[in-house]
């Protein structure tokens, strides 16, 4: 099997499993299980917050190393910060705006094959990090096994980044590279669905 | 019978008799010694701060390993120490993951040139390991027993973590081994950073535990 099909392989398979947890939602109880499955769900089943991640893999992925290593490690780290700001009630305005925007920002970079140095990448990307950090952060609390919950949505975050690696590897050749900057496009006009409340 | 069944059956034989072993402590006294061996991993602020410990010493394996594990060890000791006097406590659970963030992002960011660093690190959490240690009143040789436990189970888990990390940046050289053991480190650096914020505004909370 060429590599391009068995990296897309991968990924619809990681995608597909991605989803599954959804299946065992009516368990959010006081279980460290509970709180995983709690906590790893809740970046994959808000659709904004899914672009968002997968977008900053395939940029990633289309500005090549070190970036498409760069930004996953960025990203976490920033997000943890902004998930701070919103467990101690700091508040981060427009955050959902914000999370759409990241969508739209993300997918407009990608659309229009953008390639800025990457401290400014890793900016932008740490910027809207805080936004989606925030939004975890301020139901973080609630949960019964907040380490658990941790734990499962800073994983689940970064599997959708490596979502978006896969997906966005094939840019190497002539047709990925469309096809990435095509997806660019729709994840950018998904990102505007959001921000006008039309998705 | 082939050598290889007779390995199985014997593996299954000793599989199937393993409980009724397990029944009974091999030397009295020694099952408070396992229990502090397991101690170190049974908190998140104390499995993370080893986690980041480990990685940071294991992606500049061997370099500074051979002062931060002395480092370690000795503050562990002296944390005991302090601990058993009541001093630090209560600290614990803050220390280890405000070093543990330090840690992983000192990992994650994999600056060169950073022995003091490791070894300040190292010996914090070696520190606040000791201190979170200390068991609940009782006589004193099975409190012994406990913390020599866990003194042995707090540097097995940081030796053998940095030395699994240096075995398989050595072993395996590809580009994607270290940046996967970074990104690790990143979520390390994310998890303890919630724990810690969630710790400081209800301290009561265990770090969202329910400790």
């Amino acid at each position: 099997m060429p590599d391009f099909f068995r990296v897309l392989f991968a990924s619809l398979l990681l995608a597909g499993a991605a989803l599954l947890p959804s299946l065992a939602l009516a368990h959010t109880g006081t279980s460290v299980a509970g709180g995983f499955l709690s906590g790893f769900s809740h970046p994959i089943l808000g659709w904004d917050h899914v672009l968002a991640m997968v977008a900053v893999g395939l940029w990633g992925a289309f500005l090549g190393a070190p970036a498409m290593w760069l930004l996953p490690v960025v990203f976490p780290l920033v997000m943890a910060f902004g998930a701070v700001l919103g467990i101690v009630g700091v508040p981060v305005p427009a955050v959902e705006t914000g999370i759409a925007a990241s969508a739209i920002v993300l997918g407009l970079l990608i659309a229009f094959a953008a390639r800025p140095p990457l401290w400014i990448a890793a900016i932008i990307v740490g910027a809207f990090a805080i936004f989606h950090g925030h939004a975890h952060g301020t139901e973080l609390p609630d949960a019964a096994n907040s380490f658990a919950y941790a734990v499962g949505f800073v994983i689940a975050t970064g599997l959708l980044h490596l979502v978006g690696i896969g997906f966005g590897l094939p840019v190497k050749k002539p047709a990925g590279r469309i096809a990435v900057r095509a997806a660019g496009g729709i994840i950018s006009m998904v990102g505007f669905g959001f921000l006008l409340g039309l998705a | 019978m082939t050598t290889g069944r007779g390995i199985a059956l014997a593996f299954l034989f000793l599989v199937a008799s393993a409980d009724e072993a397990a029944a009974h402590s091999p030397i009295p006294g020694m099952q408070g010694f396992y229990l502090g061996m397991l101690h170190p991993l049974s908190t998140p602020p104390q499995l993370l701060s080893l986690l980041a410990a480990g990685l940071l010493l294991g992606l500049r394996w061997p370099g500074p390993f051979r002062y931060c594990w002395p480092a370690f060890a000795v503050s562990c000791l002296a944390g005991i120490a302090l601990g058993q006097w009541g001093w630090l406590r209560g600290l614990e659970d803050t220390a280890l993951l405000a070093g543990g963030i330090a840690a992983a992002i000192l990992a994650a960011l994999l600056t060169p040139k950073l022995t003091a660093p490791c070894v300040a690190i190292s010996a914090w959490t070696g520190l606040f390991l000791g201190v979170a240690s200390i068991p609940d009143e009782g006589p004193a040789w099975p409190v012994i027993v406990t913390l020599a436990g866990s003194f042995v189970g707090a540097n097995l888990a940081l030796v053998y973590l940095a030395f699994a990390v240096g075995s398989l940046r050595a072993r395996f050289t590809a580009q994607w081994v270290g940046i996967g053991l970074r990104i690790a480190a990143a979520w390390i650096a994310a998890v303890a950073a919630l724990m810690l914020a969630l710790l400081l505004v209800d301290p009561t909370s265990g770090g969202g535990t329910g400790m």
